[in-house]
């Protein structure tokens, strides 16, 4: 009994001090922005320029949410704030760190209830959701008051401004990754082959780097989430088509360059790749090429780091540029990361100084060096860190030369992404397993890419837009 | 009686063991992978044993990814929400055990029944609720969500609990010239301590692993819990299963550890006799 | 029975929490189900009655998401039934380090779901995974398999992880109420010359009916539930094999802003659950003594 007692008071005590600590603990840096005073409100409104800190003086805190968190990337933003905050030391900086499988949804719950920060990380492709529910700042008005602006990679710029209905940017680019073929050099030279040239050559490539009795596999296909929209990457880097619909609005999705290489692959499928890429996502894909069994998969330059950690550095090529039909140069794009202001923030200035600050030379090359991005910063691209390393250093000329189109996929058509993961990873699945053919699949996805483009349109020309 | 030899291995050990093999092994390479370095873990030919073997993921876990401040977190949320679940869930199971009153089949139908909603679907809303009461970014609105969610559960088990401890028991004692709540607690409480066990280490492991509602309702990656802690070494394109490992080595050393000391309680033998006398 | 206000007082806290976050939220989706709600679609949006409902029970992916459902629920409860029966059974003999087995038995329990899926995702996986390792060396397959894609293995592979998870919760639970089997009904069935087998069915069984029952029930709801396991291990796919009525909701409500459709999934998700606890309780005879 006493044992009991004494148990059950233990108890007790234990829950009644957590109740206390929730209760301190959870006070500190919770809520974002502190409500500004009228006084703020009015000096804020009446200072026209930007580049000046606020005149009263008076501190303003705002929040920033990092979209893609890790420790790294921690670390990286704790220095660049600090920095920041010595700039301005008027402006105080919230730093909230989310992870990337989730960050879309916090957004989407913030934006739902008008808590959304005050400034963030966001993917491009999110943009056409939050702007249509009318979510974030235009900067417009913001930049002409910026003079760094002028440094800002207008290519990625445009791209921007394309996926607001008004042509008004609604976030600034801050770093970009180019599509690449990542080949495994040892089984390349194992072979005695070469390097491809084309996506035609590269499906030969994978047959004849297969060696099903060793369980070497020449590519490994990503099957899983994310499937159609890599594979949309692919398909365009062929047909170098710069439309995504064309003059009559229609999908050029099924054009049979496309047609070619989808009914290729799916040739592919188990014979030169491993069974299990049915349904690879990304991690699977990452780990069938780090592990030495697919010699080539097709990814971007972010997964760099990975494959530099399993495989080491100098022994996998990044080949990102293929002879597409066309021969044009052009690099394909499914956005870039991008920072934005959103509508809620009751210090939008105070969070475009920051914003800006994160996409000037020093912050955007000191973030994109650490973790292996290209920046969308002219000064940036120029430093020494790129020139450095061979596949960021052909990136950055690429980018540069100015000769160097950008193909966007339709990210900026509202239900782009609802259609690919609710529908076509599907579909590429059954055409992987040939249940329905390439030009099925590309003619259906071509029909519901038209159809949302129209609703959209239809929508923005009611809205007077 | 005495338990002859090869009943002893076909219906005790064997079926242990191999049982145990299966739910050993995946804990055991978890393990493994823990302390190898992260460059050899998607290495082929898979290596069983760690070479070299490192405490590194361990240090990048606790250190680095400030798993001590999470762990922190997650001990308090779990503390306060277990206790309020356990009492909840008691009271309510022994009003549903041992009365008949108005609305008590509706009651109970109505607790089953806010367990078919997905919780996903119920995000925003709650969402709302809490920035209403501005508690958005607290702990506290991830403690009352844990609550309201393992309650009903667990006060539907403790029902079934209660309900296998004999109401003469209770009568006996009152007769006995004790108040009811006194018989409650002299005859109930021990011999619910299985079921209080039970219940706890339910709700626990359920609010130490709670993930979807911390991540969106705390603001403050000083309040972030370890689920959040976790899941951040899963980047866009990295995936540090080295340190996951050791994360999760950790996270799963406190249930364990606590279940383990209070797996005794569980068999408390006081069925045994209940009925004597 | 006198007039009693005890009961009340003792579900107050109970009721308060369901009013404060539980009545809203739900109403809230029952509300949502009979509109067209997108906030990123504003052009659909408005009401739409029973116009959602129409849709999905048209679907040929509903059906399929249920077909799968129903076949996951049954073979998780059935499997992590009969294995947590079993290992409780053994565990409320007396021996030596049964303590220990008995913690052993919890840990996977304990795993946060986060690492769970990546866990059985790496064990599983067709180059590097510990399962086809293992397999190999033993013998017992010629050639990597591919667990999570090939069509006849992926619904099974999917299965044991979630198994993997689910045996800790009946081993407990049903060894926690065999506390309340007085010993001398055991004793007295020896004494008569009754077999082991014979005590399980005649003693302990009818004993745990009402702890079966709940616990297969509450388990049942559990698993129809159930996302982050087959999300993370096969996205649904391959081509749907193993998309459950959950995964939909998912996809449509969560992964997707499409709440007017995904609330009327989980309505008829809810009603399909109601349904079935009903029958279920009705045909157990849940409640009534021996």
């Amino acid at each position: 009994m006493k044992k009991q007692k004494r148990g059950f008071s233990l108890l007790m005590s234990a829950a009644l001090t957590g109740v206390l600590l929730c209760g301190c603990g959870g006070q500190s840096g919770t809520q974002a922005a502190q409500p500004g005073t009228a006084a703020d409100r009015q000096t804020q409104s009446q200072s026209q320029s930007q580049s000046a800190p606020a005149d009263s003086g008076e501190q303003v805190t705002i929040t920033f949410w990092d979209q893609n968190a890790s420790e790294t990337r921690t670390q990286i933003f704790t220095h660049l704030i600090e920095e920041f905050e010595k700039e301005n030391p008027d402006i105080k900086v919230n730093f909230v760190p989310i992870p990337a499988s989730d960050a879309k949804a916090k957004y989407d719950v913030a934006i739902q209830s008008g808590t959304a920060p005050d400034c963030g990380g966001v993917s491009q492709y999110w943009m056409s959701d939050f702007i249509v529910q009318n979510a974030l700042v235009a900067l417009d008005d913001y930049m002409a008051d910026w003079d760094n602006a002028q440094y800002l990679l207008d290519m990625y710029q445009q791209s921007i401004r394309d996926m607001a209905s008004d042509g008004k940017t609604y976030a600034l680019a801050n770093t970009v990754t180019l599509p690449t073929v990542w080949l495994n050099n040892q089984m390349l030279a194992d072979a005695g082959k070469e390097l491809p040239n084309d996506w035609l050559e590269v499906c030969e490539l994978a047959q004849e780097l297969t060696d099903t009795s060793k369980g070497l596999y020449g590519f490994s296909i990503r099957g899983g989430a994310g499937s159609s929209q890599q594979f949309e990457q692919m398909m365009y880097m062929h047909s170098g088509e710069e439309m995504m619909f064309d003059e009559n609005g229609n999908s050029t999705v099924n054009d049979p360059a496309h047609v070619e290489l989808l009914a290729a692959f799916a040739d592919l499928y188990m014979k030169a790749t491993p069974e299990s890429d049915l349904t690879s996502g990304y991690a699977e894909m990452v780990a069938a090429f780090d592990s030495g069994t697919a010699a080539m998969i097709f990814h971007n330059l972010g997964s760099y780091g990975e494959h530099k950690k399993t495989l080491g550095e100098g022994n996998f090529t990044a080949i990102t540029t293929l002879e597409s039909k066309k021969e044009t140069q052009a690099i394909i794009s499914n956005g870039a990361t991008c920072n934005a202001v959103f509508k809620d923030s009751k210090n939008p200035e105070a969070a475009f100084r920051f914003v800006a600050y994160l996409n000037e030379h020093y912050a955007c090359s000191y973030f994109s060096s650490q973790i292996g991005q290209i920046p969308c910063n002219q000064e940036a691209l120029q430093d020494d860190w790129v020139i450095e390393v061979a596949h960021m250093k052909k990136a950055a000329d690429a980018i540069l030369s100015g000769n160097c189109t950008l193909i966007t996929v339709p990210i900026n058509v509202i239900g782009y992404y609802d259609l690919h993961n609710n529908e076509l990873v599907q579909g590429f699945q059954q055409v992987l397993l040939k249940e329905i053919s390439a030009q099925q699949y590309l003619d259906d996805w071509a029909e519901s890419m038209t159809g949302l483009k129209k609703d959209y349109d239809a929508y923005l020309a009611s809205m007077g837009q | 009686m005495k338990t002859k030899l090869s009943d002893k291995i076909f219906r005790r050990w064997l079926p242990l063991v191999l049982i145990n093999i299966f739910v050993l092994v995946p804990i055991w390479w978890t393990l493994v992978t823990s302390l190898k370095q992260e460059g050899d873990i998607l290495k082929k030919p898979v290596r069983y044993i760690p070479d070299p073997a490192t405490l590194e993921n361990y240090m990048r876990a606790w250190v680095n990814c400030r798993f001590d401040r999470y762990f922190f977190n997650s001990m308090r949320i779990a503390v306060v929400a277990v206790f309020f679940i356990v009492v909840i869930a008691i009271i309510t199971g022994y009003a549903l055990s041992r009365f008949q009153f108005q609305g008590k089949n509706g009651f109970m139908l109505m607790l089953l029944c806010i367990q078919f909603i997905p919780h996903a679907v119920l995000l925003i809303p709650l969402f709302r609720i809490f920035n209403t009461m501005g508690l958005i970014g607290k702990p506290l609105s991830v403690i009352l969500v844990c609550i309201t969610f393992q309650f009903p559960f667990n006060s539907i088990l403790m029902r079934g609990f209660i309900g296998g401890i004999p109401y003469t028991l209770e009568e006996a004692a009152q007769i006995d010239g004790c108040s009811r709540l006194m018989a409650v607690w002299k005859v109930i409480i021990p011999m619910l301590i299985p079921g209080i066990v039970t219940t706890a280490a339910f709700a626990f492991i359920g609010v130490w692993n709670e993930f979807l509602f911390s991540m969106m309702f705390l603001n403050d990656a000083n309040n972030y819990t370890i689920p959040i802690g976790l899941k951040m070494m899963q980047g866009e394109y990295n995936i540090s299963y080295g340190a996951l490992a050791a994360g999760a080595i950790i996270a799963m050393s406190i249930p364990v550890a606590l279940f383990a000391y209070l797996q005794k309680y569980l068999v408390t033998g006081m069925g045994a006799g209940a009925v004597k006398g | 029975m006198k007039k009693t206000y005890v009961p009340y007082i003792l579900l107050a806290p109970a009721v308060c929490l369901v009013l404060a976050f539980m009545v809203y939220p739900i109403g809230n989706v029952f509300y949502l189900s009979l509109q067209h709600y997108n906030p990123t679609k504003p052009w659909i949006n408005g009401f739409a009655g029973f116009g959602n409902f129409v849709d999905i029970l048209s679907d040929k992916d509903f059906w399929n998401a249920l077909k799968v459902s129903v076949k996951w629920v049954i073979s998780e409860v059935l499997l992590q039934l009969v294995f947590g029966m079993m290992i409780a059974l053994i565990l409320n003999q007396k021996f030596k380090g049964r303590g220990i087995f008995r913690a052993l038995t919890f840990i996977p329990w304990a795993m946060s779901g986060v690492l769970t899926a990546v866990l059985w995702s790496l064990i599983y996986n067709q180059s590097v995974g510990l399962l086809n390792d293992i397999l190999t060396k033993i013998g017992l397959i010629k050639s990597p398999n591919a667990w999570l894609a090939n069509s006849g293995l992926v619904f099974g592979s999917v299965v044991t992880a979630e198994l993997w998870r689910g045996i800790p919760f009946f081993a407990i639970s049903l060894l926690a109420a065999m506390q309340s089997i007085p010993e001398e009904l055991y004793e007295a069935a020896n004494v008569d010359g009754s077999s082991k087998w014979k005590s399980f069915l005649y003693i302990t069984l009818p004993s745990l009916k009402e702890t079966i029952i709940l616990t297969t029930l509450l388990r049942s709801v559990w698993e129809f539930n159930s996302v982050d396991l087959i999300y993370s291990l096969t996205g649904g796919g391959p081509v749907g094999k193993t998309t459950t009525l959950s995964i939909l909701i998912a996809n449509h409500a969560t992964k997707t802003s499409n709440y007017g459709y995904g609330s009327a999934i989980s309505v008829i998700s809810f009603l399909i659950l109601a349904i079935f606890a009903m029958i279920y309780l009705k045909a157990s005879r849940f409640g009534t003594e021996e």
